[in-house]
């Protein structure tokens, strides 16, 4: 399968998605930061090793359908529908950070469509102790740097700079294009709506994670300061058949900031 | 021209080093620099320049809401409303307004505004907002449904007011079986609707099509209020095909008076530096989808383009050229009101005569020599239309957002 920028529909939705290579399918649920609106490395890579195939949520690009959702258990039941409609009878799941919590509702609630799942700095539970960072109380326009230093392992790094640059000269907004900083104003009211309150996770979540069946594998940036390593052990604890691997140099984000040894976790664990 | 005193009822006495402590006089500024003590004297010099208006001769009194936050300590305006209904007996008492969302069910704000109405003997203006950005956060209300449930909201008490109940409402975000309240407005069928907005279009259609009244959200550049108020017109002119009534519209504005305008400008000055440098920081924190993603933009474009936002203002000159507060001596102060007041075209003159740190003596003798000495210049001006306003229409015919319930 060629490498791809498409739509695909869903019971009448319209669905924006990467597609590409060939192999196993690989459902890829991507973050508040849209990691698949191109081809980045991370994508590339799995492409090469699987039927790659990374939807754009509802309310993110063109993707249809937020108006009819509230839930992220409603974007679960929407990406079992996306499952059937691809005619796939179980897929590998793989989903970062919000996507993450998608793809264990998913797992939870369809369990009989999921045949490996990959959750990566996942938010979607609460620990009171040591709570989800307020990603909605941060103004990025003023503070970019506060965006950077909890998303990434390195603040500083040419990536995050770039996500996330400082305003322009004199100016107290981020030195972006209009369309931009609007798209980047789509995505954080999608994510809104579906995690403003309870705060980026689902109370009665944990009370489904041991209907998970498939294996499941939990990669975790050691810096993320959003949403700490304590989230993975938590998953590790409610995930029946689920594994807990570290990655040292990464944050919140390993697929971006650490592309090689994410993949490299992956595939061992996807085959 | 109808004039309404305006009270936010901010804290005077922030210490001197706040801002550079605090990013944000909103949401999380800690409670523990209140003062109860300063409190009750604030509450207190408030309510009488609240009440002082009627003896001025205002024709009405305008209180509103916010919560956690340094710049109005009124989170609850219809209690400050409920002391108004009793203490005074001729003013309007204008509560612009309930945060619908923050209300639920929102039957809530129709009960409270009838009692009130009831009480005051039909003297109720009911305002309704969206709430502030940062009411949203205090709340921890979803930003991103602030419009559907204002829009819901609105029809709840619409209905309770006009349609015999009891009756169910099915809407996305109430779901009401028996909507009946006890009492009903005094006011036949209710009491006049104020809405407050900042240049959304949507805004402006809502309240054109219904003959509502519509209320420039103030501390914007002069020229941004008179874009936006020939909007409005245009709007109901256009679209609507009336002509809007003066008292649709409502200017609101800190005013100072004094002799004269050096003298005006020398006692006003630093009560204006205090609102703006330690009570606004903060007032723009909006949550994600607060508003849609192309008006958030437009905002921003107008806050970035120079001179549009109140802290755009470094030195007095720029107050003076946006005209982001009018003072001087009255006649200066009532030439520049007539002349902008005539090319928005507004029936009402709603001044903030308190401001920032501005003590209760000063702000009593501002609102004073306002209702005496620029007043009559104004209504010399401008006098009052007898024109009746236009019949409200709560549920227009052809709402293109109807929602299914009704």
């Amino acid at each position: 399968m060629e490498k791809e920028i498409a739509h695909f529909e869903v019971r009448g939705r319209k669905v924006r998605e990467l597609r590409g290579g060939d192999g196993a399918p690989l459902l890829y649920l991507h973050g508040a930061g849209a990691e698949n609106e191109f081809w980045l490395p991370f994508a590339d890579a799995l492409a090469e090793r699987y039927a790659f195939h990374a939807p754009s949520h509802p309310g993110f690009l063109d993707s249809d359908g937020l108006d009819e959702m509230r839930l992220v258990a409603d974007i679960a039941a929407h990406y079992a529908d996306y499952i059937d409609a691809k005619g796939w009878d179980r897929v590998a799941v793989a989903g970062l950070s919000f996507g993450g919590w998608i793809a264990a509702e998913l797992a939870a609630r369809y369990p009989e469509k999921v045949a490996k799942l990959v959750l990566v700095d996942a938010v979607g539970i609460w620990i009171h102790d040591d709570p989800i960072v307020d990603l909605f109380a941060i103004d990025v326009a003023r503070f970019p740097e506060r965006m950077r230093r909890l998303l990434f392992a390195d603040p500083k790094g040419a990536l995050p700079m770039m996500a996330f640059p400082d305003a322009a000269e004199g100016g107290d907004l981020p030195d972006l294009p209009d369309e931009e900083i609007l798209k980047q104003m789509n995505h954080m009211a999608a994510v809104a709506k579906f995690s403003w309150n309870p705060l980026l996770h689902n109370p009665r979540l944990p009370g489904l994670l041991h209907r998970i069946s498939a294996e499941t594998l939990i990669i975790w940036g050691k810096h993320d300061g959003l949403v700490s390593t304590a989230y993975a052990k938590a998953y590790g604890k409610l995930i029946p058949n689920s594994r807990v691997e570290i990655i040292d140099s990464a944050g919140h984000l390993p697929p971006l900031e650490t592309p090689d040894l994410f993949i490299e976790k992956v595939a061992k664990f996807v085959g | 021209m109808k004039h309404f005193l305006f009270h936010l009822m901010p804290y005077r006495d922030l210490p001197a080093d706040f801002s550079e402590k605090h990013e944000s006089s909103w949401i999380w500024p800690p409670n523990s620099l209140f003062d109860p003590k300063k409190g009750a004297v604030y509450y207190n010099d408030y309510l009488d320049e609240l009440c002082a208006a009627e003896e001025q001769g205002f024709d009405g009194v305008c209180i509103n809401e916010h919560h956690q936050n340094v710049y109005g300590l009124m989170p609850s305006p219809n209690i400050i409303a409920a002391m108004l209904a009793v203490r005074t007996k001729r003013v309007r008492i204008a509560i612009v307004g309930n945060a619908l969302p923050l209300y639920n069910p929102p039957t809530r704000v129709a009960e409270e505004m009838a009692m009130l109405d009831c009480v005051s003997e039909g003297r109720i203006i009911t305002g309704m907002v969206i709430g502030g950005g940062p009411e949203y956060y205090s709340f921890s209300v979803n930003g991103a449904e602030a419009r559907t449930r204002f829009r819901e909201a609105h029809d709840i008490i619409m209905g309770a007011w006009t349609k015999p109940g009891p009756f169910p409402f099915y809407g996305e975000h109430y779901k009401l079986r028996y909507v009946n309240p006890w009492p009903r407005p005094y006011q036949t069928p209710h009491p006049r609707i104020w809405i407050p907005g900042a240049g959304s279009i949507e805004t402006m259609e809502f309240v054109a099509k219904r003959r509502y009244a519509y209320m420039g959200i103030p501390y914007f550049h002069i020229d941004f209020f008179k874009k936006n108020y020939a909007m409005f017109r245009e709007i109901c002119e256009k679209k609507e095909g009336y002509k809007a009534h003066p008292e649709q519209m409502g200017l609101l504005m800190p005013i100072y008076i004094s002799d004269t305008d050096e003298k005006a400008r020398a006692e006003y000055e630093e009560h204006f530096w205090y609102f703006q440098q330690k009570l606004l920081p903060g007032l723009l924190t909006s949550p994600p989808g607060y508003t849609s993603p192309v008006s958030a933009m437009r905002t921003l474009k107008a806050l970035r383009s120079g001179d549009t936002w109140i802290n755009s203002c470094h030195k007095w000159d720029d107050v003076e050229k946006g005209c982001f507060a009018l003072v001087g001596s009255a006649e200066t102060v009532a030439q520049k009101l007539v002349e902008h007041a005539k090319d928005i075209g507004c029936g009402n003159m709603l001044g903030l005569f308190q401001l920032g740190s501005m003590p209760h003596e000063q702000a009593l003798e501002n609102a004073a020599r306002y209702a005496k000495e620029v007043m009559p210049l104004v209504n010399k001006s401008l006098p009052a239309t007898k024109e009746p306003l236009p019949k409200m229409v709560p549920f227009p015919a052809d709402d293109p957002l109807k929602q299914a319930a009704q």
